[in-house]
């Protein structure tokens, strides 16, 4: 598979966390992977299967704790992972470059722009003076930052999230690297701003011919950056293959339920999660994947599966590679939602930050009816979650008003009447931050039972908060256990169980997915679906993800600088956006589905 | 798609965030902010200490000044020259006068001006401190940052251990323990600062080894766990992976990457650090018999002598701002954010 002519080529890598006084806890087991010139290779998979690891484990990176037991990583045949740290220093930000995630965190936030450009250029090329300033400058004229000159003067903070990844991007390829590893470089941008980060990762790898290792769990993404692609599950590679055989239908059951739990702004269907959760370590004498497939037969739990080459130059680590199950992506109906007066009634809200002068919304109206779910899609910025904590009362807007079920509401949830609080709860986007820390989830959901619901005596408390368990698909056994012992997804659910605890006629739901992973973000988004329609509570649902709010919402809001830019019936609005901005959005989005290359 | 041609220039739609929130101001306007109200809080420091030592009547000062046994029409005297009858505002009008411009009063116990007293003592003082501070910062930084660096390790546990023990002794439990076992066991040191009067330069430079000692070791605790904090926090940041995979050196990335954003914290904390020391200064002085203003403010609270109290409670007053101000210009140097650009 791999021509010895490749920059970087790794062979049986192991890599493994310390654990004080215990066995290696394996977290990258035995992954080959060859990063060829001038060649994308997507790396996917779920948070914790080791992607990130692999790709640092791959240029002799060892974070704290980290240890690599077995493998090779050889840069034009020499083994990375012999050398000492000094020997890598030498190689690192030189022949071999890494971008980290988030450039926010990853640029130092105290040293200048141009100083951090400086560094690895002095260091290796030993660039100094005027040469140095000329490739600095070209640097940033190479990832289009306007007037280079001046920015090299600047700090991070003075650039936003898309141009400070773009710095981090300038940096790493200052040197002119052989290989390129980029960790989720778009994760966390807006739709408009990933596109151009990739499309500029792709002309910059087109044109330096760097062998890229690009890093995400957004198999979209991917899918339309990569020439080749590989999946990881729980440590291991468990399908790879050039971006043509995935497009044709991956082989994998974990590739397929993965693609199945992903929402697709294209057309409107249902998502599914994966039931369970991923193995935390390598799993060595079975396949790991066994206790949540629905294709398993006796042999996938009795000894490890081997990653076999098929005939259109992918591999698979499958027993029933190729065989579908019969499980099959329902389409959503749509929803007539015409039926009943409005609910909820936004009428010209205004609103700033305190302090500031500029406008933060201006002029919102809409309305949503009973039982309906309303999708506020925008970028960061555009004000969406401003909007829900005004109506939440959170955000006392400076003009506007709500109405709740004919009723005028007081700007603050503190002046608005008991039973109005209960009738509208929310949901944050951080699950992590949401939840008290000190409280067992039996105490979290109980809390709305006392607050807002007479109906349901002391007695009655526990059997409710079981039923509510059950309706966000958590087991009763988690009652006793406090946030901490939870992972994000469930939490997110505590926070679902404990918002629909009070029976609420409105759920306002702030960013609730966008923390979590695809197959958890599948199973959050059926849980409201489901509960909002069995019970006719309105939704209203904020996200940047216009894929989510297609998959989810009767009726969508787009906005854009703190004014709504179009608004209509979903299927409408993304079928045929009047709008020029709701078209570029659209554009914007990468689909798995679609196949299109961004160069 | 795109209509807007300007919107499809890569970067143009991404412009530099517009502040939200908060509104930015120059630096120069952010060390004004700062100056003012820690001149406002010296205003206040000075209304406070001069109530507080103007609480007696005008016969009690005189009598306090002239002795027990002094008769009625005398105090009446004594009190009227010096405009103890006038109304407070005025007083305290005059004393500020006097004050700024390097008048102190004149000493009830004595006689002499206060300015004469404790001058020479704040220069005692302000060696003990500085040279204190001077060698106690860069050791606890670079004993924090050590323990930082291989945090979690044996070495680190014991420090911390360490650390812990010696925070918890007070300043004269030290002195005393480096007086035993310099002074009087080893026999190498002077037990007190009579050096100081009457010895040579040696023995001038001798008298202060102890009390530093004391001040450093009852501040190195305090500042290297800070340190070690604030280390540990800004080498775990990605920031730092990111300087190590450009090819930097440990070293480099440390100091010039990881240190540089813990600075603001450590700032901060060494400033309060200075606040404790000049209170340390005080039971140092008193345990070494050394003559600076820390001796002498409980001399003179001791003996009623108002106008050194209240020069002294100034002094220590601007030095406990003094500090904090430098502080805060120094943060906003540090943090990029807090300033202008």
């Amino acid at each position: 598979m791999s021509g010895q002519s490749d920059p970087l080529v790794v062979k049986d890598l192991t890599v493994a966390y310390r654990r004080r006084g215990g066995v290696d806890n394996v977290v990258v087991a035995g992954v080959d992977m060859a990063l060829r010139r001038g060649e994308i290779m997507g790396l996917a998979g779920e948070s914790g299967c080791g992607k990130s690891t692999t790709a640092l484990a791959a240029i002799g990176y060892r974070a704290p704790g980290v240890r690599i037991l077995t493998g090779t990583s050889a840069l034009d045949g020499t083994d990375l992972l012999g050398l000492s740290a000094r020997q890598l220093r030498g190689f690192w930000g030189n022949r071999l470059s890494y971008v980290a995630q988030n450039a926010t965190t990853a640029l130092n936030p105290a040293i200048r722009i141009g100083e951090q450009i400086a560094q690895p250029l002095r260091l290796h090329l030993g660039l100094k003076g005027d040469t140095l300033r000329a490739r600095q400058v070209e640097l940033l004229g190479q990832v289009h930052i306007p007037a280079p000159e001046s920015a090299l003067r600047r700090y991070p903070h003075q650039f936003s999230g898309g141009q400070q990844q773009r710095i981090a991007i300038a940096i790493a390829i200052a040197c002119g690297p052989e290989v390129l590893i980029l960790d989720e470089p778009t994760t966390g941008l807006d739709v408009t701003t990933q596109s151009r980060i990739s499309a500029l990762l792709r002309e910059l790898v087109t044109k330096t011919g760097v062998a890229t290792l690009y890093v995400s769990h957004d198999l979209a993404l991917l899918s339309t950056v990569a020439d080749r692609l590989a999946v990881m599950y729980a440590g291991e590679i468990v399908e790879q293959g050039p971006v043509e055989h995935f497009l044709a239908g991956p082989s994998h059951p974990y590739t397929r339920a993965l693609l199945d739990s992903v929402p697709s702004a294209r057309e409107r269907r249902a998502v599914s999660g994966i039931p369970g959760r991923p193995p935390l370590r390598v799993v060595l004498d079975a396949c790991a994947f066994a206790p949540r497939c629905d294709l398993v037969v006796e042999a996938c739990t009795q000894s490890s599966i081997e990653l076999v080459a098929q005939a259109d130059g992918s591999a698979v680590r499958c027993l029933r590679a190729n065989e579908r199950s019969q499980r099959s992506v329902r389409t959503l109906e749509q929803v007539s939602t015409t039926e009943g007066g409005a609910l909820l009634d936004v009428r010209a809200i205004s609103a700033r930050y305190p302090g500031a002068t500029a406008q933060v919304l201006s002029d919102v109206t809409f309305t949503v009816a009973s039982g309906e779910t309303l999708g506020v899609v925008g970028e960061s910025g555009s004000g969406k979650s401003t909007l829900l904590r005004c109506i939440a009362g959170l955000h006392p807007p400076i003009s506007g008003e709500v109405a709740f079920d004919g009723q005028m509401l007081a700007a603050k949830a503190v002046r608005r009447p008991r039973e109005i609080r209960g009738r509208m709860q929310i949901v944050f986007q951080n699950p992590d931050t949401s939840l008290n820390p000190r409280q067992s989830v039996a105490q979290l959901v109980g809390r709305p039972l006392r607050l807002f619901r007479d109906d349901v005596s002391r007695g009655d408390e526990e059997r409710v908060v079981l039923e509510l368990l059950d309706q966000v698909q958590l087991p009763g056994d988690i009652l006793h256990r406090y946030p901490s012992e939870l992972s994000g997804g469930q939490k997110q659910r505590v926070n679902l169980a404990r918002a629909f605890a009070a029976k609420p006629r409105v759920l306002l739901c702030d960013e609730v997915t966008s923390a979590l992973d695809v197959s958890v973000q599948a199973t959050v988004i059926e849980v409201i679906a489901a509960i909002a329609a069995e019970t006719g509570t309105s939704v209203v649902f904020v996200s940047h993800d216009l894929a989510v709010v297609r998959t989810i919402a009767h009726r969508a809001v787009v906005m854009k600088d703190g004014r709504i830019v179009e608004q209509g019936p979903t299927e409408q609005l993304f079928r045929s956006p009047e709008q020029p901005y709701t078209q570029e959005l659209l554009a914007a989005i990468p689909d798995f589905h679609r196949g299109t290359r961004a160069s | 798609m795109t209509t807007d041609a300007q919107r499809d220039a890569p970067g143009a739609a991404e412009e530099t965030p517009q502040p939200r929130g908060r509104v930015r101001y120059p630096r120069t306007w952010q060390v004004t902010k700062i100056v003012t109200t820690s001149m406002l809080t010296l205003f206040v420091i000075s209304l406070l200490a001069f109530f507080a030592t103007n609480l007696k009547s005008p016969e009690d000062v005189a009598r306090a000044a002239l002795g027990r046994e002094t008769a009625e029409p005398a105090l009446v005297a004594y009190a009227e020259e010096r405009g103890l009858y006038d109304p407070f505002p005025i007083r305290y009008a005059v004393w500020l006068g006097d004050f700024v411009t390097g008048d102190m009063g004149t000493s009830l116990t004595t006689q002499r001006p206060v300015a004469d007293d404790v001058l020479p003592r704040l220069r005692n003082t302000l060696i003990l401190a500085i040279a204190s501070l001077v060698i106690a910062l860069p050791v606890s930084i670079g004993l924090g940052v050590f323990m930082a660096r291989r945090a979690g390790s044996r070495t680190d546990m014991s420090l911390l251990v360490g650390t812990v023990i010696l925070a918890s002794l007070p300043e004269f439990i030290i002195g005393v323990a480096l007086i035993l076992v310099f002074g009087v066991w080893l026999g190498w040191l002077p037990v007190d600062s009579t050096g100081l009067q009457f010895g040579n330069a040696m023995a001038k430079v001798g008298a202060f080894i102890l009390p530093v000692m004391t001040l450093v070791l009852a501040m190195l605790p305090h500042i290297s766990r800070i340190s070690r904090a604030s280390a540990t926090e800004a080498l775990g940041a990605p920031y730092v992976a990111a300087a190590q995979l450009r090819g930097l050196g440990s070293m480099r990335v440390t100091w010039d990457h990881a240190m540089r954003n813990a600075a603001p914290p450590l700032v901060n904390a060494v400033a309060l650090n200075v606040v404790y020391l000049l209170g340390g200064v005080i039971v140092v002085e008193q345990l070494f018999a050394l003559p600076g203003i820390g001796q002498l403010y409980i001399a003179s609270i001791g003996a009623g002598d108002y106008p050194a109290v209240l020069s002294i409670t100034m002094i220590l007053g601007i030095m406990f701002i003094g500090v904090s101000v430098v502080a805060d210009i120094l943060v906003t140097v540090f943090n990029p954010r807090l300033r202008a650009g």
